[in-house]
């Protein structure tokens, strides 16, 4: 009798070991390949959610919009970690722009910007700029990418016009 | 109608198979009902563990994305019957967890959301209810449990 409670005993326990494991690897599977996952140790409780919301905000209150000059542009080109952002439209783009150049038209900045987001993240100085002096696409997007960034953006206010052939062109 | 045979008509009445599974899948039905708005929202339940103060920081996430699936998975067991006496035993285990969770959350004065079945927030509170509810749990699945054992041993007395 005995013997006999002990195999049920056994049995049991191997089969609910099974089960709970079964379940938690699937568990683990589904959350390993939805989006956006969860990650199993990096629980954060809401307050310290908010807190970091609002560090976040306070980080892009503080992030200004930087007029700066064709010198002080051809400079940071020159530094080598400096990434232009080019404003205008896709087709003004493609007739000539500042090489190395983004394009991230101001109209349609969201799907743009998730295209580019990467090398914006990994940018040194971002300098936005539009066609000319007239021209206030490059501070609508300037603004975007501040808000969206956290970060001081400069504005090369002159454009591709004061730009010229004074430094490298693509096509 | 004698005796006996009024005490034999209660006995079938209250100690029979159709009772037995009636009881083991509505536990299950429960569980799975339980489970969905869990396993759409891992971090809205995480936070509801949290709130029991129970769990270390460290495994809240790890137990709020596993503990879903284990509820499916011994609730689907359930309803359907394979594995029925482990997936009980299973179940048994988390109901007298979620008593002792709940009972420590009344017994600490916490006003927190019990995550029963929604991860809103703003669902049934953990307290006394699903301390009830839950020990109903255990009678229905302890019954359909001790019926099937009964009925599966060589010496059978049902």
């Amino acid at each position: 009798m005995i013997a006999a409670v002990k195999i049920f005993v056994k049995r049991i326990i191997i089969r609910s070991l099974f089960l709970v494991v079964m379940a938690s690897a699937i568990g683990l599977i589904v959350n390993a390949v939805r989006t956006p996952n969860v990650d199993l140790f990096g629980y954060k409780p809401p307050k310290q959610k908010i807190l970091e919301k609002a560090k976040a905000q306070a980080k892009r209150q503080e992030a200004t919009i930087t007029v700066i000059g064709l010198a002080k542009a051809l400079a940071l080109q020159k530094g080598g970690r400096a990434l232009f952002v080019d404003a205008r439209k896709p087709s003004e783009f493609a007739s000539g722009h500042i090489a190395g150049a983004i394009n991230i038209p101001a109209e349609d900045f969201e799907a743009a910007y998730a295209t580019h987001k990467a090398s914006l993240n990994g940018a040194g100085d971002i300098i936005a700029y539009c066609s000319d002096i007239e021209c206030d696409e490059a501070f609508e997007l300037a603004e975007s990418l501040r808000l969206e960034l956290g970060r001081t953006i400069f504005v090369f206010s002159g454009g591709m016009r004061e730009y010229g052939d004074k430094g490298p062109v693509s096509r | 109608m004698s005796k006996r045979s009024a005490r034999d008509t209660i006995k079938l009445i209250l100690w029979n198979r159709v009772v037995a599974t009636l009881f083991r899948m509505t536990v299950g039905f429960v569980f799975v009902y339980a489970c969905l708005d869990k396993i759409v929202h891992p971090d809205k339940f995480a936070i509801m563990v949290d709130n029991y103060k129970i769990v270390p920081f460290v495994f809240i996430n790890l137990f709020a994305v596993i503990l879903p699936w284990i509820e499916l998975v011994i609730g689907l067991c359930l309803i359907l019957g394979p594995f029925s006496d482990a997936a009980s035993a299973v179940t048994g285990s988390l109901l007298v967890v979620f008593i002792v969770a709940s009972a420590a959350a009344l017994f600490r004065g916490l006003d927190i959301a019990c995550g029963c079945f929604t991860t809103t927030g703003e669902g049934e509170r953990a307290g006394l209810d699903v301390i009830i509810r839950n020990t109903f749990l255990i009678a229905m699945l302890g019954y359909s449990f001790i019926f099937d054992l009964l009925r599966k041993s060589p010496d059978r007395k049902v």
